[in-house]
Formats: C-alpha cells, structure tokens, sequence
C-alpha cells in the first residue's frame, strides 16, 4: 500500500486566462489537507484534477499510490467526493439516486448509506429539487462516504450551508481520519474551518502553491511583531514581509518567526517586542499583498 | 477527559490542550497512570488535526508529564513532588512574565510592580509557609 | 444502466406527453383535411423526433449540470453514451407502433404497406438520431444544433420527397404557386 494519498508533480492546465501550475505536491495518508485561497486560485481546478474530471496538459498525477488517466475507475471507487453545488437528477427521488450511484461502486455498503440517510435526517422518498442546498450537500456527503472510500475529496464544503451542517461536515471530516489509512482533500475559503481541523495547508493563489506546510509549523512561523524601533535607528525591514512604523513603533509581519529570528530581532535593539500568531485568512491576504 | 478548545482564544489550539491538560493534571483531576487518548482519537474528539494533537503530546511530553510507549498508549506520569512543585511554578512563571513585560512596556518601576504584588497575594490570601 | 435509461424517460415525460398530445391532434385533423398529408406527416415525424430527442436529452443534463455528478462516478463514459441512445431507440419505436397502430386502424391504410413504410423511415430516423447524439457529444449543444440543420436540410428534404409514396400530390403541391403564377 503506497504511503501517499496523492502526487502531483509538474501538473499544468490552461483554462482561458487561468493557468495552473504545481510542480510539486503530494500528501501523506492518515491526514487532512486543507487548500486555502481566493475565489478563482485555482482550488476547485486542482481537486478535479484528482479525479481526472479535468485533464492537466502536463505532468503526473498519482492518487492513492495509482496513475492517473490510466487506473481511471479504479481510483474512482476508491474516491469519495463532494463538489461545489453538487448537482443531482432534480426529477428523481433520494432513493433512486442512491440507486444509481450505488451501482457503480462494489464497496457500497447499503446499511451505511441508510444510517447515513438516518443521521442526516434525509428522507429517501424526497426529490432532489425539493431538497435545500444543505440538504444537497448532505447527500452528496452520503454518497461519498457510502463506499467507505480510502480518500475523501470535498470541494467547497462549507460554504454556504449553517453552522449546524458545518459542523456536522467537520465531524465526518474528523471521523474519516480516525483510520490512519484514509485521507481527506479539502478546499475551503472558510479559513477558520481549515485552520481547525487541517494537518497540512496548501495556500493556491493564481494557480500556484504559495505555501504548504505542516498547519502548526505554518502558523508559527507567520506572526504580527509589534514594539518600539531601534533607538540607533537601525533598519529593521529586511527582517520582515511587510512593516509599518508610526513614530517610534512599528508593526510588522514575518514568514520566518523562530527563535533565531526573534534572537536577530533582539541584536538590532528593538524594545518591548511582542509577537502574536497570525490566522489562515490573515496569512492569505498578506500572500495577495494586501496590507494586513 | 473533558477539553475544550475556543477558536476565538488567540493562543494556539495545541497551546489550549497542553494547558488544560497540565492544569488537570497538576490539580489531580487526572491521575497519575490514566490512559490518554490516542492522537488521532483525541483530534476526532476535540474536531481538530492530528498535528495540532501531537504537537501538544510532544510538549506534554517534553515537560514530562505524559509519555507515549510505542504500540501501548500515551500514560500520564507519575509525578514526585518536586517536578510537581516545578511544573507549577512554570504555570505560574508565564504568567508573571507577562505581567514583567508589561510593565516594562509601560515603563513600570520595580518598587512599584513589587508592592502591587504583595497587595495581590494579600488579596488573594497566599499563604507564607 | 436501468437507472441511467430509467431518467431519460423522466426528464422528457412532460415534453413526451405534449408531443402524443401533438401527433393526435394532427392526425385528427389531417384525416379529416387531407388524407394524402397524413402520410407525408408519418414521414416527417419520427425524423422531426430524432433530431429533438437528442437535443432535449442534452438540454436536460446542460441545465442540471449533471454531466459532472456522472463523469465523477467510476462509470465508463459509453455507458452514458449508450443509455441515451437505448432510451431513443426505445421512444421512437414506441411511436413507431403507435403510429401504426392510428394508421391501421383509424385512417385504414393497409397495415403491411404502412408497416413495410414505418419499417424504413424508423430505420432512418435512428440513423439520424444516432448522428444527432454524435454531433452532441463531439460538438456540444450550440454546434449540433447547427450541424443538424445543415445536415436535415440537404438530406431530409430530397428523403421526403422521394419517399412520399403519393409524390404526385406533394410535386403538384409544391408546383401550384409556379404553375399559378
């Protein structure tokens, strides 16, 4: 069993103006990862790059230890996904979209997908148009999970569904990972949500990974400093992203905080220094160059 | 073992495990020897990463309060007195460099931080012995 | 597959009703108008539906964007493909008999000529309708269109007018407003 939930590897794609490009990304079973960035960053194209739904001009694609295009359907039955707005039969009924669906999946376990039926409050005889966005999401959620998939891909989750689904959503996210042989992809721009339950985050923007690292690692080492500037007048910036001094103090943000970095801080002679943690949405809009 | 984690509190969620954790600990709400959730259980519990759960593992650990026995389990250690009085007043330190750093920023003399002190622990009924 | 044949004929019942609804209503009154028209019209209308029924078919799955909730699915795309046409195949010979059986029993044309005739112009139709759901497949919605009017235009109405079998009243027909003039 390959160690890896996926591989991309000099993976292009043009699609009108927008260009993809990941040299290199790749992520281990047993976690989640959660991809961070703007409307547009290039998200969703990644994710259906995943499933082969969009065909990269370029590069390698690798998914639970197997190769995309050429182990298409395999990988398929091994997949979980949820896409933004997930779209259904409008006409047809709960019950025959399950049917559907459950055909092509040998996994399928139909006790789980009616304990799912049961725990979302679905009710089978419904028809989809009658269903609310939530409640759509729902029932994709069923139909990824159902399969006891080995990977969840989940594009957009969150987004505009209430609190309670929210959470509910983050619950299966949690529960899934609970096997160390699973792992979940999911895009977000609710940061809040990615800071709270991601392993690693990979922030796209403009169709490129500006950053992926370990969540707690990414989190240290972007921080706010604030204090009094050198009484000898020393330059500080070259130590920071960004730096906004007003009188004798500064505010400043850092992509390289450490202890090191703090001790480089202290030698130039700034005083009363304090550092805080800065939040996903924080570290996203100082990566679109947004003063912060 | 009941934690909670408040994403509005600006300390790291790992940081609110290690804490909660360690005040259980210290207060003898958990004892000595009890079996800890795994990593990933206690991320699926809390609705939170595997990462942020180990991180707060490895600083438990490091501060020696927990440890981890491969293919066993993470137990809570048992504490002598002494690295009980230590681990205290490590609690206790971060706090009060907090306050010495706060008032160095307010520029705050010594005398005066000294006997705000003492009124405090008057207060507050610390005892002498 | 069941499933995936099973909605064609869902998402089409209210336009598959109208269009019964429509073939009644112009039997009935040709019949009574002119008779030698109701022939022309056997012709005219399972090719008129093999060139629709593909187009509503793709309009459905456009509108609903579930093109994308079926390429998700481990499902191989001619099984798409193939449940659209079974479901085509199925409709038009569902009006084939229905045709044939209005034309037997209540306008009284002879039921071998008229099954030897529905016989050929349903073959051709699905021909027609097999092409259909290739240009919609390979070219998309906006552009079959297109290429199936071109095409009907050339083929279908040098088709009509050789099939007809009473080509003398359609020629005298089209020839009247010269010949008036």
């Amino acid at each position: 069993m390959s160690e890896k939930a996926f591989v991309l590897t000099g993976v292009e794609k043009q699609l009108g103006d927008f260009r993809l490009k990941i040299d290199d990304l790749s992520m281990d079973r047993g976690f989640v990862l959660g991809l961070v960035g703007r409307n547009g960053a290039g998200k969703t194209t990644t994710i259906r790059i995943l499933l082969n739904l969009i065909y990269p001009d370029r590069g390698r694609v690798s998914v639970l230890g197997l190769s995309m295009p050429r182990d298409e359907s395999t990988i398929k039955r091994r997949i979980g996904y949820v896409s933004e707005n997930p779209s259904f039969y409008e006409d047809m009924t709960v019950a025959w979209t399950i049917g559907l669906v459950s055909r092509y999946y040998p996994a399928w376990d139909q006790e789980l997908s009616q304990h799912y039926l049961r725990k979302f409050d679905l009710d089978p005889r419904k028809r989809v148009k009658q269903l609310s966005k939530g409640m759509r999401v729902k029932l994709a959620l069923t139909l990824a999970l159902s399969h006891r998939p080995e990977l969840l891909l989940l594009d957009e989750p969150t987004s505009g569904v209430d609190p309670v689904i929210r959470r509910e959503l983050l619950e299966e996210i949690a529960d899934m990972i609970k096997d160390e042989r699973h792992a979940v992809v999911f895009s977000s721009h609710i940061t809040q949500d990615v800071e709270q339950v991601a392993d690693y985050v990979a922030i796209i923007d403009d169709g490129r990974v500006r950053e992926y690292a370990d969540k707690e690692r990414l989190l240290d080492r972007w921080c706010r400093v604030t204090g009094r500037t050198p009484a000898n007048g020393r330059d500080i910036s070259p130590l920071f992203r960004s730096l906004r001094t007003q009188g004798d103090s500064f505010s400043g943000i850092t992509d390289r905080y450490s202890p090191e970095w703090e001790r480089r801080l202290e030698e130039t002679g700034v005083s009363g220094h304090r550092v805080h943690r800065l939040g996903l949405d924080e570290i996203l809009l100082s990566l679109s160059g947004k003063e912060i | 073992m009941l934690i909670v984690l408040d994403n509005s509190n600006p300390a790291p969620l790992y940081q609110q495990i290690v804490d909660q954790v360690r005040a259980k600990v210290l207060a003898g709400e958990i004892q000595p020897g009890t079996q800890l959730p795994s990593i990933r259980q206690l991320a699926a519990d809390l609705l939170t990463s595997v990462i942020t759960t180990k991180r707060a593992y490895q600083e438990l650990e490091a501060a020696g309060l927990i440890q981890t026995r491969p293919g066993r389990g993470t137990y809570v250690c048992e504490l002598t007195e002494s690295s009980r009085q230590r681990l205290k007043l490590a609690e206790v330190e971060d706090h009060i460099r907090e306050a010495v750093q706060a008032a160095a920023r307010l520029g705050i003399r010594r005398p005066q931080l000294v006997e705000l002190l003492e009124r405090m622990m008057e207060a507050e009924g610390l005892d002498d012995e | 597959m069941g499933p995936l044949v099973s909605k064609e004929f869902v998402q089409m019942r209210s336009q598959l009703l109208q269009t019964v609804g429509f073939l009644a209503l112009a039997l009935v009154v040709f019949s009574r108008t002119s008779p030698d028209m109701v022939l022309t019209f056997f012709n005219v209308f399972p090719v008129v539906m093999a060139m629709t029924l593909p187009q509503l078919s793709f309009m459905h799955e456009e509108r609903g964007h579930t093109f994308c909730f079926l390429r998700a699915l481990p499902m191989r795309p001619w099984e798409i493909v193939a449940a659209k046409y079974l479901a085509t195949f199925v409709v038009m010979v569902g009006f084939g008999i229905l045709l044939l059986l209005v034309g037997t029993l209540v306008i009284a044309v002879r039921p071998t000529v008229l099954m030897a005739h529905l016989t050929v112009i349903l073959l051709l139709s699905l021909l027609l309708a097999a092409i259909s759901y290739f240009f919609h497949f390979w070219l998309g919605l906006k552009a079959a269109r297109v290429a199936l009017l071109v095409l009907v235009g050339l083929v279908g109405g040098a088709f009509m007018l050789a099939v007809v079998p009473d080509a003398s009243a359609v020629t005298a027909l089209l020839s009247s407003p010269a010949g008036s003039s």
